[in-house]
């Protein structure tokens, strides 16, 4: 029948015509084609080459930015994009090709179709240039003392110590490889794909003990990471998906370090092995998403679950022949650890002036590697007690409620509450509950200052009482692991702005934060973190921008020991103390076609540990680290297609570290080191390139 | 014979439903779509797009804006491109009203977004963004830390140039700075990450527009973002060092240190503050340990690693002392 349906459609048309879903309605008003556009469809960018000067190779220096020596260098640079009218584009970058920092990329593809990159880098971390060890076979797995090494009590008593001496340089190199390709269908799908190959080469340095007596070793680095990420989105108008997997595989060329061992020692170890970190593997699948189903109201979550798993063949208890063998309860760990992190967000406008928010989160660490009793060998020297292994898990969840209201058009506050509550397997504490809340205000008294004050409030409590682990030595009954104790924190940060023009602005950032483990005697007993950043910026215009800032951090930290094993009786303070500042300016066109610029950076450090204890009052020299460095340039364009650039750099670093400085390979009876020195260091480079644009 | 009152009933259930559809489309299209404040209402768009506003705002201007045209935004080929639809307008908003001949004296209107004095909240202007850049790296915005601080699209990106330095690795950090001055201090303290040579960049960590958790990382844990590139570190191990697994900043700052191996404390300090065991892990280091004293090596040196070497854990059947 008719008329009913009209009965219906009468009241429903009337509804949307006064609904506002009609007046949001975009309006279809493509323009016409452009021909003032200046689009650019022809390849452009430009190629450097140039000459750089370093003076003096200093690790300091030189770490990450690529140089192996000093002297002349090659270098060059290039920059080229070739973009069509119907999206398709292909790009190609490189910097520093002639330094040990290089990097290229290449990217290609169609836009909104589909997307291929190939990236690679080379990162060079240069550790120290002075050190020296004894040891031949510095990269291999087995570190040998000369034939006619003569062993000795302690390090005085190595008679061909100076002999063996030579120099070493601990360094790391990484290359990174990746590529990966991305491609949509239709409106709502798109796949990505990247794969990442790490690949790590070189010498650090670790301590290789025979019970009171260690030797510092160079450890040879050989590990390559592969990861894999694969995913698939979904985006629809109100909500959209992604499934993700993520895979990292990695491997390690070097099980185990094996040294000579240089001391006479009870037990007569003629060489102790270390294991190498083993080989491991990390495999995760996420599912993301979003939703909106309104402007009011908006939700995103995730849930990852993964696992880590690590068979690698157990290496022997000890190699020391005296001993004999000694029986392993398997071959392998077979460690496996299931992880699950899940995060829910869900934000709405409950009115105009109110924002809510809730969040909650959920972290397990499942530890299902089996348990099991191995005899322990003390440093290849003696066989002691059966331990057993503690794989650790722990479960952490919670949520926070919050609200933000707009009191005024200038003013808004916040507040919320957190709860968290942290479960934990194998250790003294079976779990920890904390409260925390903050509440904020941020303000624009004026159009030219903004204003953010903030306060937080952050109760930990442990659930259920410390219970020290049974371990021979036991630990002082005192003693609360900093990480699971009782903890009061207290945060204030007040940021502000000024802009005293279009073109001056003004700011200021500010944090005080203490954390007071209120229950602890023994441990960490309460940390501070002060920092103040002071900066402003002028840009008059585009010609012209300057910056200048300051920077204050003081990071305190009290422990308090006992050498009695019963209340405390001894008390330090590490005090540490950053001062910075810094600033730089760029002009272009200072005079036609020149383009100068200067950037500058202060860092001074001050590091100090008092102790207090049955001598008192002691005052450990300080670490002390200044770091001045300047980076000058000019450039001029002698025409529209060619320009010239010089660079030039000034370093200056000195560094005070009584744990190294003046410590030779025998200053220590018990421990032969590595001579490791503190840089002090004043560099110049300089660099001259040309570049042609096109 | 139809009675009035049946009538009566038959419209009511129609006329609920109406009222439920009219309130849905309320709350669909947003009370802001009905606001006066932002004198949006019946926008208009120029006849001509962008050929308009190059008259005013070409090379010459004080703004430049033509270096746009060297940009993904700026291909018609592309559908989803603001070129490809309104031009400028797709992104600025109708732009009749300000682009139409001025009356003697009249001052000009403003465009309605991304300009001085623009008309749309910067809510609303970071919703033209997100209407195209919603995907994936966007999914999480709302209710992370940036836009909870009201932080704008264009506040770390720029449209009109050919290049965004805030997409370019090596310049990313300096765009950071601009707010997060502290932390770019940090990277030039004597421990960093190779921040401040542009070798990291710290999107390699964070993920600017939003994630779930509170650090705003991409991994979903802080200790998954360390073994990204330190999978060495991630074991698991037969001895595992508990605070390891928890969290690497237990003992680590990520972004700079005045210790080595960007340690907040050095050993012994560090170590004691979760070790007292009876015998050496308990005593005081002092000046007397220094080497013009006992040089001892609890204190000088690598400290406690003298020994313990093998902080993270270790896989050594011997080695849970983690000297093996």
């Amino acid at each position: 029948m008719v008329a009913p349906r009209l009965h219906w459609i009468l009241p429903f048309g009337a509804a949307l015509i006064v609904s506002p879903a009609s007046v949001m309605a975009e309006s279809d008003n493509t323009a016409e084609e452009c021909e003032a556009c200046a689009f650019e469809w022809e390849p452009r960018g430009y190629v450097e080459a140039g000459i750089l000067w370093l003076e003096e190779d200093e690790p300091e220096f030189t770490d990450y930015r690529g140089f192996d020596r000093d002297g002349l260098f090659l270098n060059g640079a290039i920059d080229v994009i070739d973009r069509d009218e119907d999206g398709t584009y292909w790009s190609l970058q490189g910097r520093n090709l002639g330094l040990g920092s290089r990097s290229a990329a290449i990217h290609a593809g169609k836009q909104g179709t589909v997307n291929y990159f190939l990236d690679y880098q080379e990162l060079n971390h240069n550790l120290y240039d002075s050190t020296k060890t004894a040891f031949s076979g510095v990269g291999s797995e087995r570190l040998e003392l000369s034939a006619n090494w003569v062993r000795g009590d302690t390090t005085k008593d190595l008679p061909d110590l100076d002999l063996a001496l030579r120099e070493i340089d601990i360094e790391l190199e990484r290359r990174t490889l990746s590529t990966g390709l991305q491609f949509f269908q239709g409106e709502n799908w798109d796949y990505d794909f990247q794969y990442t190959v790490d690949e790590r080469d070189g010498t650090r340095l670790m301590g290789g003990s025979f019970l009171l007596r260690s030797a510092i070793l160079p450890e040879p680095v050989d590990d390559i990471t592969h990861r894999f990420d694969l995913s698939v989105g979904y985006l629809a108008k109100l909500w959209q998906l992604r499934l993700a997997y993520h895979g990292s595989f990695f491997d390690n060329d070097n099980k185990s370090l094996t040294w000579d061992n240089p001391f006479v020692v009870p037990g007569d170890a003629p060489r102790g092995r270390s294991a190498a970190a083993p080989d491991n593997r990390f495999n995760r699948l996420m599912l993301s998403g979003a939703f909106r189903p309104t402007r009011w109201f908006s939700g995103s979550g995730h849930i990852a679950v993964g696992r880590l798993e690590q068979d690698e063949s157990f290496i022997p208890a000890t190699i020391n022949p005296s001993l004999g063998p000694v029986g392993l309860p398997r071959q392998d760990l077979d460690a496996e650890v299931n992880t699950l992190n899940a995060r829910l967000r869900l934000t709405g406008n409950a009115t105009r002036r109110l924002t809510l928010k809730a969040e909650g989160f959920f972290d397990e660490r499942d530890n299902d590697t089996p348990v099991d009793s191995y005899r322990q060998v003390g440093t290849d020297l003696f066989l002691a007690e059966l331990r057993e292994n503690r794989p650790y898990s722990f479960d952490k969840s919670g949520g926070e409620l919050s609200a933000d209201y707009r009191l005024t058009n200038t003013t808004d506050i916040s507040a919320g509450y957190g709860r968290e509550r942290s479960e934990f397997t194998f250790q003294e504490v079976d779990a920890t509950d904390t409260d925390s809340y903050f509440g904020e205000l941020q303000t624009r008294p004026g159009e030219r200052i903004e204003l953010r004050v903030r306060l937080g409030w952050e109760d930990r409590d442990i659930d259920g009482g410390y219970d020290p682990l049974t371990i021979a030595p036991p630990e002082n009954p005192l003693l609360r692991k900093f990480n699971l104790a009782d903890r009061d924190r207290r945060e204030i940060k007040i940021s502000g702005n000024y802009y005293a023009s279009a073109q001056l602005s003004f700011g200021l950032n500010s944090v005080y934060a203490n954390d007071d483990y209120r229950n602890s005697s023994i441990g960490l007993t309460e940390a501070r973190d002060t920092m103040v950043t002071l900066d402003a910026s002028y840009s008059p215009d585009q010609s012209l921008n300057a910056y200048v800032y300051f920077t204050h951090q003081s990071i305190v930290s009290d422990i308090a020991g006992s050498e009695s094993f019963g209340r405390p009786d001894w008390f330090a303070e590490n005090d540490d103390t950053i001062n910075a500042f810094g600033g730089g300016v760029q002009a272009r066109e200072v005079v036609p076609h020149l383009e100068l610029g200067v950037d500058l950076s202060y860092t001074r450090s001050r590091g100090t540990i008092s102790i207090n204890s049955r001598t008192p009052d002691q005052e450990l020299p300080k670490l002390e680290a200044d770091r001045f460095s300047t980076r000058i340039y000019g450039e001029y364009s002698l025409s529209d297609r060619w320009s010239y650039r010089l660079d030039y750099w000034l370093e200056y670093y000195d560094q005070e570290d009584f744990f190294i400085d003046g410590l030779a390979p025998d200053t220590s009876d018990n421990v032969l080191t590595a001579n490791r020195e503190s840089p002090d260091y004043l560099i110049h480079a300089v660099g001259i390139s040309a570049r042609y644009r096109f | 014979m139809i009675r009035i009152g049946d009538q009566k009933q038959g419209y009511r259930p129609r006329l609920i439903l109406a009222g439920v559809i009219v309130l849905f489309g309320w709350f669909s299209g947003g009370i802001e779509g009905m606001a006066q404040d932002e004198a949006d209402s019946t926008p208009e768009y120029t006849e001509k797009g962008a050929e308009t506003c190059l008259a005013c705002h070409d090379e010459s201007g004080e703004v430049p804006v033509m270096d746009i045209f060297k940009t993904p935004h700026a291909v018609p080929g592309d559908a989803r491109t603001p070129f490809a639809k309104n031009q400028c307008e797709s992104c600025h908003g109708p732009g009749a009203d300000h682009a139409k001949r001025l009356r003697f004296n009249q001052e000009r209107p403003p465009i309605p977004a991304f300009g001085d004095s623009a008309l749309w909240s910067g809510e609303k202007q970071n919703g033209i963004c997100l209407d195209c850049h919603q995907r994936n790296q966007r999914m999480h915005w709302d209710g992370g830390p940036h836009q909870r601080q009201g932080v704008a699209c264009v506040d770390c990106h720029q449209v009109h140039v050919s290049e965004d330095p805030v997409t370019v690795s090596r310049q990313e950090a300096n765009v950071c700075a601009d707010c997060h001055r502290n932390v770019q201090v940090q990277s030039h303290q004597m421990s960093s990450h190779p921040i401040r040579f542009g070798d990291m960049a710290c999107s390699d960590c964070h993920q600017p527009h939003g994630s779930l958790n509170p650090a705003i990382l991409k991994e979903p844990t802080l200790n998954d973002s360390c073994y990204s590139c330190h999978a060495e570190k991630r074991g698991p191990f037969l001895w595992e060092h508990a605070p390891v697994p928890d969290d690497c900043t237990n003992c680590h700052s990520p972004h700079g240190s005045n210790h080595p191996a960007l340690l907040k404390q050095r050993p012994p300090l560090l170590c004691q503050s979760c070790h007292s065991r009876a015998g050496h892990p308990s005593i005081s280091r002092t000046s007397n340990d220094l080497p013009g004293g006992r040089a001892s090596p609890f204190l000088i040196g690598g400290s406690c690693v003298n020994c313990h070497s093998k902080v993270h854990g270790s896989n050594h059947p011997s080695g849970a002392n983690l000297s093996r």
